[in-house]
């Protein structure tokens, strides 16, 4: 079973500011996680966010010396393919990249007092967690597989427009 | 809620583990260290009136070049959402004789809310020389 956040460039709504839409036809499935090259990346950050992974990938149980287990390689390739689709779209800043300590990876973007972290928590299911301090605000969710990746975007560009 | 053994002005330390210092800030950390693990019930910490930075480092679990942050009891339990909601933590002991100081991090729900929470609250210690 494939793993991959399965998204076509049609289900994705672009915010105003991502009218850069990749150049490719439409609609296309992005299912090739394992080569995510392949994509129309346009982050300059990903080969660095990849090479971050593999880090992690890397890390030993007790990494965190509170008897984390070792990262799932499962979800790090999930997380490296929800990244991937992400990097499809120009502009997007760059996250940082950390396991979390049930074995996961998550991204945070960060600026300001505005925040936002996506949490992949299963192959095919990621958490997500919007704040916003100043505005007294503080959103969840979920994104799952074969779901439109916008309200992510969305948000990450509302961090991103204070970087 | 505990009987409040642990005053709100004491300062708790927990271990971070080392980064990677050519892609992560140094002096950052991520929320990810203190979200809860399926088997957790609460995030470790050791209490500075129980034992010192240096032995917090010492411990045989501690990880090599780990870090320490510090924060209080006090601000734990006064954390809130960003919503403006308490969250509800507590500290509570959970020593023995073969880990003295050990507490931890409770409450209804370790939610990313509450792991982001803590993450603003917990303070980086440049060395164990800054003391408590």
């Amino acid at each position: 079973m494939s793993s991959e956040y399965t998204v076509t460039a049609d289900m994705v709504e672009y915010p105003e500011s991502l009218d850069d839409r990749p150049d490719r036809p439409a609609p296309e499935t992005i299912q090739d996680r394992a080569a995510p090259m392949q994509r129309s990346i346009r982050c300059d950050w990903w080969e660095e966010a990849v090479e971050q992974l593999q880090a992690i990938k890397g890390l030993q149980a007790g990494w965190d010396s509170h008897g984390a287990p070792s990262p799932d390689t499962n979800k790090l390739e999930a997380g490296r393919g929800l990244l991937g689709c992400l990097c499809e779209y120009a502009g997007l800043p760059r996250p940082h990249v950390n396991p979390t300590r049930d074995g996961g990876v998550q991204f945070e973007w960060e600026a300001g007092d505005r925040y936002f972290e996506l949490e992949v928590v299963a192959e095919r299911a990621a958490t997500y967690l919007y704040c916003d301090d100043a505005a007294g605000v503080e959103e969840t969710g979920n994104v799952f597989e074969d779901e439109s990746l916008e309200p992510v975007l969305g948000y990450i560009r509302r961090v991103g427009t204070l970087q | 809620m505990s009987e409040r053994t642990i005053a709100d002005d004491e300062v708790l330390y927990r271990r971070i583990p080392p980064g990677s210092p050519w892609f992560e800030p140094p002096d950052r950390i991520s929320s990810g260290n203190f979200k809860l693990r399926r088997d957790e019930l609460g995030i470790s910490v050791y209490r500075a009136v129980a034992v010192d930075m240096a032995g917090v480092l010492d411990k045989p679990e501690a990880v090599a070049e780990s870090r320490i942050a510090k924060v209080t009891a006090g601000q734990i339990r006064a954390a809130r959402d960003g919503n403006g909601n308490l969250l509800g933590l507590d500290v509570v002991p959970v020593n023995d004789e073969n880990d003295p100081g050990h507490a931890e991090i409770r409450g209804p729900v370790i939610s990313s809310g509450a792991a982001k929470a803590m993450k603003k609250l917990f303070k980086l210690v440049e060395s164990p020389a800054e003391g408590p």
